[in-house]
């Protein structure tokens, strides 16, 4: 089965939906991301779809709501998880300050971003 | 007459004469009619020797049973005797004496006690007041007989060293009972009976009172419990306990007159592996007053409370404080009982025992009615019991079962459950009945740098269905579309993304909503699975892991994993869809594994911390059951939620595992990434191991029609899977699509 993002104007995934393999194949038997994408305005009047790979074959990675994708890149990218974090070459996104060495913390001790002091600081785990 | 009067016995020697000498004799009318004591003469009529003590005439006999030779001494009022045989050395008391005074027999033998190097019997007795008293040195070893009329039969073998003064036999109308005190009535006969005969003993230790048996010959623990009737008063006020480590089963076991004092049955394990065989059956309570009681109960293989009478299997519950209610090893039917009256724990009771079987533990075949079921505390909150059907009832139409896990509700129209329709329903003719299931959530990553900290299974996607008998934590079937000439729009949405995030931590991905859209859909748009389409289902939640995430909102949620978020949606329905994930607890001792995500049929279990301080050990929750349909003409599972993972293999909810956890859901991460859901089923994903290893996604949805074959258009787009189930013709979109009625 072929899978389809459906974007909104502004290229934000806003449903995925799953396609037959059958609806994507051109006359020599080649699966067609853009016979998909006929078959998905056939079925919701528009074209703005990208079709996704579930294994994360193409694309960078398999497309969930709220993701948005990259025209330029051809891939679709995870929400940020913070308005200060930008994306580095890879689409992957990264903190204004770099994380600092994990080496040095104690089990059960992990870097937790903050925010509104733009700083990483040592957090603990649950207690066990 | 003069009278010549012999003063010395010298004087009259006969001792050497060969002939006898002759007593006065008569018949018994002609007995003198002043008699002197000490006076003896021969009756004619009774051909025996008698002679006057002063106030009766008494005869010397020989023996006339218990063999030959010795003697008796038999009183004309009383009919009673005592042999001294040389063939059966003892002291023996006949029939339909009235012993009412043992006293008034001590003097019969000699040292003042009753004493055989033998044994001490008798043959029979006619009510309870008989009595022997257990009176010797207190070194030899007493065989009590009681002659049958055939043969002499053990009662019981008594040492020495507890034979005393205060020691009884008591014969008590029924049956021989052997105690160490008079006064108490250790001893008490329910049953008019011989065999069969019961009575229970007062403290016989920590399992309190124990009933034995009376098998005709002798008291007995452990043998043969048929047929056992609890009266009214007939049983301590504190518990009585029927200890049967046998391998016979107990039949029969009933409450009469009103009997209300419980029973409890205590299926003892003397030793590894010798319970397997036995039974408690027919359990009946005409009166329903009665009460059974299960405490430490345990079952063997294939065991169980099976109760095949016309009553009902009532009061059934627990009243030990902290004690197991039922632990149940087998993996058959144990209990077919025509109602099941109050199926409760009370304030106290818990399962805290396992329930390992392969099938359902409880099972009602018959037409009765669970007419009530409580659960003071956390009666199945064991984490033994996942993965196993707790409760099944069964008819002509469909079965519904009740799954072990969370199962907290007070009733049960609370609970959740699962319906499997058991045979086919055709569709109506101008109508099309559907399902539609959406995409189930990913499961969640574990989290990165925090060492153990698990992923939690995605949630299922929301399903809806016109058809059958599918229900489960709340949810109905809904009205088939009345079919109407135009387009009919199938979107079947995708799984969530599992997978790790790029900045080290866990999203786990919703799933994408089903739907249909067409002639006559609208009206669903007022049902809470709305979401885009006429016909619409959420996606399901993704899974969560440590602290910063709580599994997400969707169809079914996603589970949680030892966040203080969520806590308050443990257990509830959610309107969108099914049930929210399992939620572990946090400040736990030990290290919970994630847990599982939520299905449309059942929440998701929360993870267990069966691994105590051993991180490596820790229990996975089970996701959630999904929920089966017959709408493809042949049983069709989906739904079901993802199972969390855990940080050792062997507590993982693998696929394999997850047959048990219903329908859909992916396997939880066995010590790595979480398993994909099963496409086109909604179901979850499975959580990741913990330091990141990637969550597995949530599976594809699925859309199904079914309409009359005759009304059938075979228009279509999409590339559906068309059969025809009987007179209908069924279109299965795993992908979406269209249908064209004309």
């Amino acid at each position: 089965m072929a899978h389809f993002a459906e974007l909104d104007e502004n290229n934000v995934v806003t449903r995925v939906i799953v396609v037959h393999n059958n609806e994507l194949l051109g006359a020599n038997g080649v699966e067609f991301e853009e016979k998909g994408i006929d078959f998905c305005e056939s079925l919701f009047g528009h074209r703005n779809w990208k079709q996704t790979s579930y294994n994360g074959n193409f694309k960078k990675q398999f497309a969930g709501i709220g993701f948005t994708y990259d025209s330029d890149k051809d891939v679709f990218i995870e929400p940020s998880p913070h308005p200060s974090w930008t994306l580095n070459e890879n689409s992957d996104w990264v903190a204004p300050v770099e994380k600092p060495d994990e080496s040095g913390l104690e089990e059960n001790q992990y870097y937790a971003w903050y925010e509104d002091s733009q700083t990483w600081e040592i957090e603990n785990g649950p207690e066990n | 007459m003069a009278t010549t009067k012999i003063t010395s016995p010298d004087l009259f020697e006969l001792q050497t004469l060969d002939s006898a000498l002759q007593l006065p004799s008569g018949t018994t009318a002609e007995r003198p009619s002043s008699a002197t004591s000490g006076e003896w003469r021969f009756n004619t009529d009774t051909n025996e020797i008698e002679f006057y003590d002063g106030s009766a005439w008494y005869s010397i006999a020989p023996a006339s049973s218990g063999g030959g030779g010795g003697f008796s001494v038999v009183n004309q009022s009383y009919a009673q005797w005592v042999l001294l045989d040389a063939e059966r050395p003892g002291v023996f008391f006949s029939n339909y004496a009235d012993f009412t005074d043992i006293a008034n027999y001590t003097d019969l033998s000699y040292s003042g006690d009753i004493f055989s190097s033998g044994f001490i019997g008798m043959t029979s007795a006619y009510n309870g007041t008989c009595w022997i008293v257990l009176a010797s040195n207190g070194t030899n070893t007493e065989v009590v007989r009681s002659f049958t009329g055939v043969d002499w039969q053990v009662i019981t073998t008594i040492s020495g060293a507890n034979i005393s003064a205060s020691n009884v036999l008591k014969w008590n109308g029924y049956a021989w009972a052997f105690g160490t005190n008079t006064t108490t009535g250790l001893f008490y006969n329910t049953n008019a009976d011989a065999s069969g005969s019961w009575t229970s003993v007062s403290s016989a230790g920590a399992r309190g009172n124990v009933i034995e048996n009376y098998n005709n010959t002798q008291w007995l623990r452990n043998i043969d419990y048929d047929n056992l009737q609890v009266s009214a008063g007939t049983l301590p006020t504190s518990f009585t306990t029927i200890y049967n480590p046998t391998s016979d089963d107990i039949t029969g076991i009933s409450v009469v007159n009103g009997g209300t004092n419980f029973l409890v049955l205590y299926r003892g394990r003397p030793s590894a592996g010798s319970n397997v065989g036995s039974e408690l059956r027919e359990w009946t309570s005409p009166t329903g007053s009665g009460t059974l009681v299960l405490a430490r109960a345990s079952f063997g293989v294939g065991q169980g409370i099976l109760n095949t009478a016309a009553g009902t299997l009532a009061g059934w519950n627990s009243q030990n404080a902290g004690d197991e209610f039922l632990t149940y090893d087998g993996s058959s039917t144990t209990t077919q009982a025509q109602t099941v009256y109050g199926f409760d724990s009370g304030t106290q009771g818990k399962v805290g025992g396992s329930y390992n079987g392969t099938s359902t533990a409880f099972t009602q075949l018959g037409t009765g009615k669970i007419v009530s079921w409580r659960s003071g505390n956390d009666v199945l909150s064991n984490s033994g019991w996942t993965g196993r059907n707790f409760f099944s009832v069964s008819n002509a139409y469909a079965t519904i079962t009740i799954n072990a896990n969370e199962v907290k509700s007070s009733s049960l129209a609370e609970a959740p459950f699962t319906i499997t329709p058991n045979s086919d329903r055709q569709t109506v003719l101008g109508t099309m009945d559907f399902l539609v299931q959406a995409g189930g959530g990913a499961g969640c990553s574990g989290k990165q740098n925090i060492p153990y900290s698990t992923g939690s299974g995605g949630g299922a996607g929301a399903m809806m269905t016109s058809y059958g008998l599918v229900s489960g934590g709340g949810r109905k079937p809904v009205p088939a579309v009345s079919l109407g000439a135009g387009t009919y729009t199938i979107t079947v949405g995708s799984g969530g993304a599992g997978g790790v995030d790029s900045f080290g931590t866990t999203q786990a991905n919703n799933g994408t909503e089903s739907s249909i859209t067409g002639p006559n859909t609208s009206t669903y748009k007022t049902l809470p699975n709305y979401v885009t389409g006429d016909i619409g289902c959420l996606g399901g939640g993704g899974g969560a892991t440590d602290g910063d995430f709580s599994g997400k909102f969707g169809g079914c949620l996603g589970g949680f994993s030892r966040s203080v978020v969520g806590l308050t949606n443990k257990g509830q329905y959610q309107p969108n869809g099914g049930f929210p994930g399992g939620f572990a607890q946090q400040n736990v001792v030990g290290i919970p594994g994630g847990s599982g995500g939520g299905g449309i049929g059942m929440p998701g279990v929360p993870a267990a911390v069966t691994g105590g301080s051993n991180r490596d050990k820790a229990a996975a929750g089970r996701g959630g059951d999904g929920l089966f349909t017959k709408i493809t003409g042949s049983l069709v599972g989906t739904g079901g939620g993802g199972g969390g993972a855990s940080n050792f293999s062997g507590y993982d909810y693998s696929p394999i595992q997850n047959t048990y956890a219903g329908f859909g859901g992916g396997g939880g991460g066995a010590g790595g990434q979480g398993g994909n859901a099963t496409v086109n089923t909604g179901g979850g994903g499975g959580g990741g191991k913990y330091q990141a290893q990637a969550g597995g996604s949530g599976a594809s949805g699925v859309v199904v029609l079914r309409i009359k074959t005759s009304e059938y258009s075979g228009s279509t787009t999409g590339s559906p899977t068309v059969t025809t189930v009987g007179d209908d013709t069924v279109l299965k979109y795993t992908g979406s699509g269209t249908y064209v009625h004309s």
